[in-house]
């Protein structure tokens, strides 16, 4: 059950799929909690290669590359 | 000396022949190679014509006066949306003139932009026709664009405006998806167009799991040179890429081949950008109502589930206690008849008693009475049998007298056993021994009671003992009516 092997179309199409169960109610109670967080990893997945996360995000904005130059290095 | 003249006196003669012989003015279809707007706004140029094989066959310098220029620049691009530069093809107006110090010239009066038009359509139709032969018109279109489409190669001039404003609306409009992007610089303008894009496109080959798309972007305004577009080198080399290929290059007016071969086509590098983003946030969107569904059908499918189990638990002790009072009734119903049944079964054993007792007195007589007749009979028997006995010869008479007395006394002697027997057996059945097994016998007015209904309310009974007999009044009746 894991979603490293999945791409972000299957894991679309999977999410679609277990929604359209869940809905039509075809779903055991007992399955229910797992559908669920199965839906509920799929969901993460899809976000994250969607957008990027508020770390990443915030890492690239404090990594050196973009701090104002240090004066000492200028050679002149 | 041989006769001669001045340089100039030839050249005025040129000019004097060219205009008595060429002295109207001639549509010209040429091609423009060189051009180039001098400080006081004339524009010289080189018009060229090229055979089939693309070798100069002929070729004239022209110049637009300054006074006609703007006009036909500005008309030409208004029409066509091609910039008015080296490289188009167009049908110009012109007048032959030969100065005699510049040489000859054609200058310009008119053009007539629906020429160029014209031209780039039929240039872009064989294009496409070659493509369409080879099978590839389409083949890019063909491809599905990956989901989701956030890495995107860029083919553009770095130095561009184009660019900057791509980037810039991705990163702004893009809230903060995932986008990645890579520039693989190429020239945007002018001859190194078609080689310089299909390097990057090679380039991007090399790595194309990397990326999504291609985006081949151009800023610019309403009119740019799309000359270097037009080539079916490059149109091949975009219809048969093997990621989907994103155009921007900024026509306003009109598509390019490369357009037309192109997965998708936008107007503007900001267009491209937008299409990337919209992309995105309809992913987003449809992930985020998928998990509105789930949630809301979670919910939904727990509710039902709930009240399933309402409807069974509230049914649950009714029925329970609905079997139980069915039970309870039952038990009830059999105990109500369960004494009645064991009185009657003792009413009958009683009665039965009673009856078997009153007919003792009479069998014992009756036994009695039978005994004495055969007893007396047999006697009689014997007397008449000793009587006739005299009458026959005495000895014998004798033995057989005795005989019969011996077994006569046998005889008796059996029948007392068989009386013996038969009063022990009475007995044994008698009263007394009925009285000690604890039943008795009621009696009123002398007679057994054998059935209730022979009381009335006030009776005296008599109750019969082993030892003796007590009386009561009866004070209560009740008859079995199944009896």
């Amino acid at each position: 059950m894991d979603t490293t092997q999945l791409t972000y179309a299957q894991a679309m199409e999977e999410l679609e799929a277990i929604v359209e169960r869940v809905e039509r109610n075809e779903m055991d109670i007992d399955d229910l909690t797992e559908r669920l967080k199965r839906a509920q990893q799929l969901v993460k997945f899809c976000r994250e290669r969607l957008l990027k996360t508020e770390t990443e995000v915030k890492n690239i904005l404090s990594s050196d590359d973009l701090q104002a130059p240090n004066t000492n290095d200028q050679p002149f | 000396m041989a006769e001669s003249i001045t340089l100039l006196d030839l050249s005025r003669q040129i000019k004097n022949a060219i205009a008595q012989g060429l002295p109207s003015t001639y549509w010209v279809r040429a091609e423009i190679s060189e051009g180039r707007q001098n400080a006081n706004g004339h524009y010289y140029c080189k018009f060229i014509e090229k055979n089939e094989a693309g070798l100069d066959v002929a070729s004239a310098s022209g110049v637009i006066w300054a006074g006609t220029f703007m006009g036909i620049k500005a008309r030409f691009e208004r029409e066509t949306g091609q910039a008015f530069t080296a490289g188009i093809k167009v049908l110009v107006n012109v007048k032959v003139n030969f100065h005699e110090r510049y040489g000859l010239s054609l200058v310009v009066n008119a053009i007539d932009p629906s020429y160029t038009l014209g031209d780039m359509v039929r240039v872009r139709k064989m294009i496409l026709a070659r493509l369409e032969k080879e099978g590839i018109a389409r083949q890019n279109q063909l491809i599905p664009l990956p989901r989701p489409l956030l890495r995107i190669a860029i083919i553009t001039s770095p130095t561009a405006a184009g660019y900057g404003d791509f980037c810039n609306h991705l990163e702004e409009s893009g809230a903060g998806f995932r986008f990645v992007t890579k520039l693989f610089p190429a020239v945007m303008q002018g001859n190194g167009v078609e080689t310089s894009i299909i390097d990057a496109l090679r380039q991007i080959s090399m790595e194309y799991q990397n990326w999504d798309a291609v985006a081949i972007i151009r800023g610019g305004g309403a009119v740019s040179d799309f000359n270097g577009f037009e080539t079916y080198p490059l149109a091949a080399a975009v219809a048969s890429f093997k990621l989907p290929v994103i155009t921007g290059i900024g026509h306003e007016r009109d598509e390019t081949v490369l357009d037309l071969v192109a997965n998708i086509r936008c107007k503007t590098p900001t267009a491209v950008a937008d299409f990337l983003v919209a992309g995105a946030q309809r992913e987003l969107d449809a992930l985020n109502v998928l998990s509105t569904r789930m949630h809301r059908a979670s919910i939904n499918v727990l509710a039902v589930w709930k009240e399933r189990f309402a409807a069974y638990s509230s049914r649950l002790a009714p029925a329970f206690s609905n079997s139980l009072a069915v039970w309870k009734e039952r038990f009830a119903a059999l105990s109500t008849r369960l004494v009645p049944t064991f009185t009657n079964a003792l009413e009958v054993r009683k009665t039965m008693l009673n009856n078997l007792l009153l007919r003792i007195p009479g069998a014992v007589h009756s036994v009695c009475l039978r005994e004495d007749s055969r007893r007396q009979k047999l006697a009689m028997r014997m007397e008449m049998l000793a009587k006739s006995a005299t009458r026959q010869q005495s000895s014998e008479l004798v033995r057989k007298t005795d005989r019969l007395a011996r077994a006569t006394q046998l005889l008796l002697r059996a029948e007392r056993l068989r009386i013996d027997t038969a009063s022990k057996s009475i007995r044994l059945a008698g009263p007394e021994r009925v009285f000690s097994l604890g039943f008795s016998l009621t009696t009123v007015n002398g007679k057994a009671v054998r059935d209730a209904s022979q009381l009335k309310t006030g009776d005296v009974i008599t109750t019969q003992f082993a030892n003796g007999q007590a009386q009561s009044r009866v004070e209560n009746i009740n008859v079995n009516k199944e009896q």
